[in-house]
């Protein structure tokens, strides 16, 4: 473990954020999709973080911590929400259209959550490099 | 024995006694690169050293191109790369700033 390795670790949770981010996007821009290929509306993905360690096949320490991975994107299985629009090309004999169930307001706030993740691993770099500069100037 | 209790001659043992208070001392020989090892010289040492920076400043380079190109979107990858070939290279500096000034000093020994 050296201090490179830390920005490894900071590295993978900034990639993971912003897969989570790319997910939240997903989510908000087809909040109104009614139509997927694999028919029925859309629904609401959710990314599924595994810890990964550094290196399984060294010291204790380097097994001992993790980097994130992203392993897989959930597919959640709502049933969705019927709205009365007799007029939609997609509105069943009702007259009901099946809209994917997402809310706004918690994609926002997982959006928050997101943002400021993300600060804390740039966080976590900064404070890294800050500490190798400091180490430098030692004796000097 | 001085005033401080303690005779000069046990002072330099504890001295040269491969622990000071539990702190393991490094003497030369147990470098983690000699081992007994020829190849170990200072010179292949140096080599390894330099070889690892340029290592991580052509990845930085690679990252750069490649984000500049629009082949690769990882942004703070790219900023991770620049960073860490930026501290390697000033730890390399800061290695051969010791080493010019120990090389002075030896030049300036009066003979």
């Amino acid at each position: 473990m050296d201090f490179l390795d830390t920005f490894d670790i900071s590295g993978s949770g900034l990639s993971a954020e912003r897969i989570r981010l790319q997910t939240i996007a997903a989510n908000l821009a087809n909040a109104r999709s009614t139509r997927t290929a694999e028919g029925g509306p859309y629904q609401r993905r959710t990314p599924l973080f595994e810890a990964e360690p550094m290196n399984p096949f060294g010291d204790e320490l380097e097994q001992a911590l993790a980097r994130v991975n992203v392993t897989d994107i959930n597919v959640t299985q709502g049933a969705g929400r019927l709205v009365y629009e007799p007029s939609h090309p997609d509105a069943n004999a009702d007259g009901y259209v099946l809209y994917p169930d997402i809310n706004l307001l918690s994609e926002m706030v997982d959006m928050m959550t997101t943002s400021r993740s993300y600060e804390a691993n740039a966080n976590a770099i900064d404070v890294t490099r800050d500490l190798a500069n400091r180490a430098l100037e030692i004796g000097r | 024995m001085n005033e401080l209790g303690v005779a000069p001659n046990s002072l330099f043992a504890t001295m040269r006694s491969p622990e000071i208070g539990g702190i393991a001392r490094h003497s030369v020989v147990d470098l983690p690169h000699s081992n007994g090892n020829p190849d170990a010289t200072f010179a292949s040492i140096l080599d390894k050293a330099v070889g690892r920076v340029d290592n991580l400043q052509q990845q930085a380079d690679v990252a750069l191109s490649g984000l500049a190109s629009g082949q690769n979107v990882d942004l703070h990858g790219t900023m991770i790369a620049l960073e860490q070939a930026d501290i390697a290279l000033r730890t390399a500096v800061s290695v051969r700033d010791k080493f010019v000034q120990a090389y002075e000093q030896i030049m300036q020994l009066a003979v």
